[in-house]
């Protein structure tokens, strides 16, 4: 006997909507990988399209041509997301369990500090006199590292799973001869998996996607990361283009990468993280819950 | 939370807020350009040796380091043109130089920062469009240089014309040294050779915009793949202000300029100016004639186009010796540089591009030193602007060199670096062009308002709410998007509204009390 119920409007209006957001979502995207693979001279004259009229790969060529430093700043990149991820997730777990248990007295006040912070910031001077002036990192690769190394946002996201786990079970570990980071690194990690693979994916996101603490600390040619290449690329384009026309100055446009190669570049530096996120999807469902009660 | 720590965060909290508020405050510099006493590493060095640096005894001199900040891509070799430099200069100057490109996007940004956090440079490039100059000087980040200049860059002194020094003075103070490339600035607009010659459009008698009407047409209607004529929401009335006679002191895009001949200096709403409109009102006409892209309003930046040859005339910069062979490299076709309007100096001009030495350099003197070379002595010039020969450029002849393709060294902006006219002629330039750029500069009328620099502080909310307003018009009205007629009178509206009428009154009254002192 068949009780599937007919789909009712609503539930196809719901469809609908979701399925115009995601088109939405998507389509620029596809201008991008369109316009890397497009000839320069039909993009100046038919503007741009969705499908190429002649499919080329010269951008990529272009930029593999010479790509030592398009290689070097990925493994910047890739150097700085790997370290910093395993750093940044360490302690906030830690940090995170800490504010979460029940019987530690301190976990009201010292959740407070954390959450203040995300409230309020000293600004950015104050961080980059820090960096520089006392730690002395600037122009290192902890500099790109130790800013995000504890973000408020993920602390109260780990805690809010860690609070639902039973101070009973904890307890009982201890009757049976545990020690506290026993039972972190044996019970209660193993037991929060989603929340982990939740917070690595959005810590790997912030330290991958990041361009701005490059601008204030990097000078070495051979620290900088491929988001900040990327930008600077972009940025400097649109910067000289307005100012060239103000002032008695000369700056040769023609060694700028064209409108292609750009485009390229932004498929190349995105490219590895849209790998990985599919394979994250299945955790999402459980570890995005911050302190509301899961279904 | 109980009641008692509720209260006791609290007055916490209130206590955080007043004294961020407190150091905030601090931060700012309210009352304008202080003036530092000279640093007592410099009134130390005067005392000691109260004479000029030609008899400075080297051997003294202990090594030092100094860190020049500029814009440009950063070099992969730079590495070794610093060593080559501070080899070169061992026995005459006995410093470390550290050469730190930062991109022009992000100059202004990290030289704020290093200023807040203590400088840590010692030189640095700034200028009216990257680092801002005025700023810079109103928050006391640069040293005022008149006493190092007498005492340390007598080379200097003798090569700059006094117009210059004019117009980097802020409070009668030299806050910058002007870098010696071209200073004039007269409206250009840039058509394509072959297409002149095709329509037979003689450049001679081209005296203003509405003289490429009837070839624009003839463009038109013979070259369907091209843009007649270029355009972008930076709109181009900027490109014809000296054109009309104006001298832009506020800024782009803010009311109030004056004559450039206009001895009684009175300031004028630009956008009220019978000029503007005649000027939007052939925009519209050459929009509806189809001369611009279609997007013109909504584009950024047209140097896609311009790499593509696909604009029969391009407009912008300044007229200069070796211009067109500059834009052909561009292009890769024949351009031809039209002037239409006479050149002229005027502040902006000149201050495009400045060196001024940090408050914070541990050896001013040293750093001037070096500048005074760097106007002085070609090689010294030559092995920042173009590299090392052999590694880096080849020379062609005596006065000519080529660049060597992934060399690692060619930061291609030689006007970044003191004197220009010290530098070798790239490959494509006409030799005799740094020549023929200072006759320019100096044959160049000077605009009454040299020397005046505005200040914007008393009338910051304004020029903020203005700005919202020439964002959303300025783009419409200069490309002829729509009609001048209805939008152009609402414009000037807005503008007061917004408080352009103050602005000027400000203006007017600045420029009165500069009048007085001179």
């Amino acid at each position: 006997m068949d009780i599937r119920r007919k789909p009712v409007l609503s539930k196809w209006l719901i469809h609908l909507w979701f399925i115009v957001f995601s088109l939405f979502c998507i389509i620029p995207f596809l201008y991008v990988i369109s316009i890397s693979f497009s000839k320069e001279s039909d993009i100046a004259i038919y503007g741009y399209q969705l499908i190429p009229r002649t499919i080329t790969t010269f951008a990529y060529e272009y930029l593999l041509e010479s790509p030592k430093a398009l290689i070097n700043s990925y493994l910047v990149s890739i150097t700085v997301t790997v370290l910093g991820t395993a750093l940044s997730l360490i302690i906030t777990a830690k940090l995170a369990y800490v504010l979460s248990r029940k019987d530690f007295h301190g976990s009201k006040p010292m959740s407070f500090f954390v959450f203040f912070t995300l409230l309020f910031s000293g600004g950015l001077v104050p961080s980059y006199i820090l960096i520089k002036n006392y730690m002395h990192i600037d122009d290192t690769m902890l500099s790109l590292i130790f800013p995000y190394v504890i973000m408020p946002w993920h602390v109260l996201l780990m805690k809010g799973f860690l609070s639902d786990i039973p101070l009973a079970l904890i307890e009982s570990a201890k009757i049976d001869g545990a020690g506290e980071w026993k039972i972190f690194y044996r019970i209660v990690l193993p037991i929060s998996k989603p929340a982990i693979a939740t917070l690595t994916l959005f810590i790997a996101f912030i330290y991958w996607n990041d361009w701005y603490m490059a601008l204030l600390y990097i000078d070495n040619q051979n620290l900088v990361p491929l988001q900040f290449m990327l930008y600077r690329i972009m940025n400097n384009i649109q910067f000289l283009s307005t100012s060239l026309q103000t002032g008695n100055i000369s700056i040769d446009l023609s060694q700028m990468p064209n409108e292609t190669a750009r485009m390229a570049i932004a498929i190349l530096a995105a490219g590895p993280i849209l790998f990985v996120f599919p394979f994250f999807q299945k955790y999402f469902v459980k570890g995005l819950t911050v302190g509301a009660v899961k279904g | 939370m109980n009641k008692r720590t509720t209260k006791a965060l609290s007055v916490a909290l209130i206590g955080i807020l007043s004294l961020s508020m407190t150091l905030a405050g601090c931060g700012k510099n309210e009352t304008g350009p202080s003036k530092p006493a000279a640093t007592e590493t410099a009134s130390a060095t005067q005392t000691q040796e109260a004479a000029s640096p030609q008899t400075t005894d080297v051997s003294k001199l202990d090594n030092v380091d100094l860190t020049w900040y500029f814009g440009g891509t950063s070099q992969a070799d730079v590495g070794s043109v610093e060593k080559a430099i501070n080899e070169y200069l061992k026995d005459k100057l006995n410093i470390n130089i550290h050469l730190k490109a930062v991109d022009w996007g992000s100059l202004g940004q990290k030289m704020q920062l290093a200023n807040a956090s203590g400088g840590g440079y010692d030189l640095a490039f700034t200028s009216n469009w990257a680092n801002d100059y005025y700023q810079n000087v109103n928050k006391g980040a640069f040293l005022p240089l008149d006493d190092l200049l007498k005492q340390y860059a007598p080379d200097i002194m003798q090569t700059l014309p006094e117009g210059g020094w004019e117009a980097t003075r802020v409070n009668g103070e030299i806050y910058a040294v002007p870098n010696y490339q071209i200073w004039a600035r007269t409206d250009v607009v840039w058509p394509m050779k072959e297409l002149t010659d095709k329509y037979s459009l003689d450049v001679a008698n081209v005296k203003g915009y509405e003289d490429f009407t009837s070839f624009l047409e003839k463009v038109k209607a013979g070259e369907p793949n091209l843009i007649p004529f270029e355009n972008s929401k930076v709109g181009e009335f900027g490109n014809a202000v000296v054109h009309y006679g104006f001298d832009e002191f506020v800024g782009r895009n803010v009311p109030g300029v004056v004559k450039f001949d206009d001895s009684n200096l009175r300031v004028l709403n630009q956008f009220e100016s019978p000029e503007y409109q005649s000027f939007v009102t052939l925009m519209r006409d050459w929009n509806q004639k189809g001369f611009f892209r279609k997007d013109a309003a909504t584009l950024t930046d047209s140097t896609a186009d311009r790499k593509a040859a696909k604009l029969a005339v391009m407009v912008g910069g300044t007229v200069k010796p070796g211009g067109d062979t500059e834009m052909k490299s561009l292009t890769q076709k024949d351009v031809l540089m039209v002037g239409v309007s006479q050149p002229v100096l005027t502040t902006s001009g000149i201050i495009a591009t400045t060196t001024a030495i940090s408050k914070s350099s541990k050896n001013p003197e040293r750093a001037m030193m070096f500048l005074n070379l760097l106007y002085k002595d070609k090689t010294l010039f030559n092995l920042i602007a173009h590299g090392i020969e052999g590694k880096h450029y080849k020379k062609i002849n005596d006065e000519t060199v080529e660049t060597i393709k992934d060399g690692g060294y060619d930061p291609g902006t030689d006007w970044v670096f003191g004197n220009q006219f010290n530098g070798y002629y790239r490959n494509g330039q006409q030799p005799g062009i740094w020549e023929e750029t200072i006759k320019l500069n100096e044959s160049a009328a000077q605009s009454v308002l040299l020397g005046f620099s505005f200040d914007p502080t008393p009338i910051k909310t304004e020029i903020a709410q203005i700005a919202t307003v020439t964002a959303q018009y300025v783009p419409l009205l200069e490309t002829g998007s729509v009609d001048p007629e209805k939008f152009l009178p609402e414009f000037i509206d807005k503008l007061k509204k917004a408080g352009s009428d103050k602005v000027i009154q400000e203006a007017q009254k600045q420029i009165d009390a500069w009048k007085a002192t001179k």
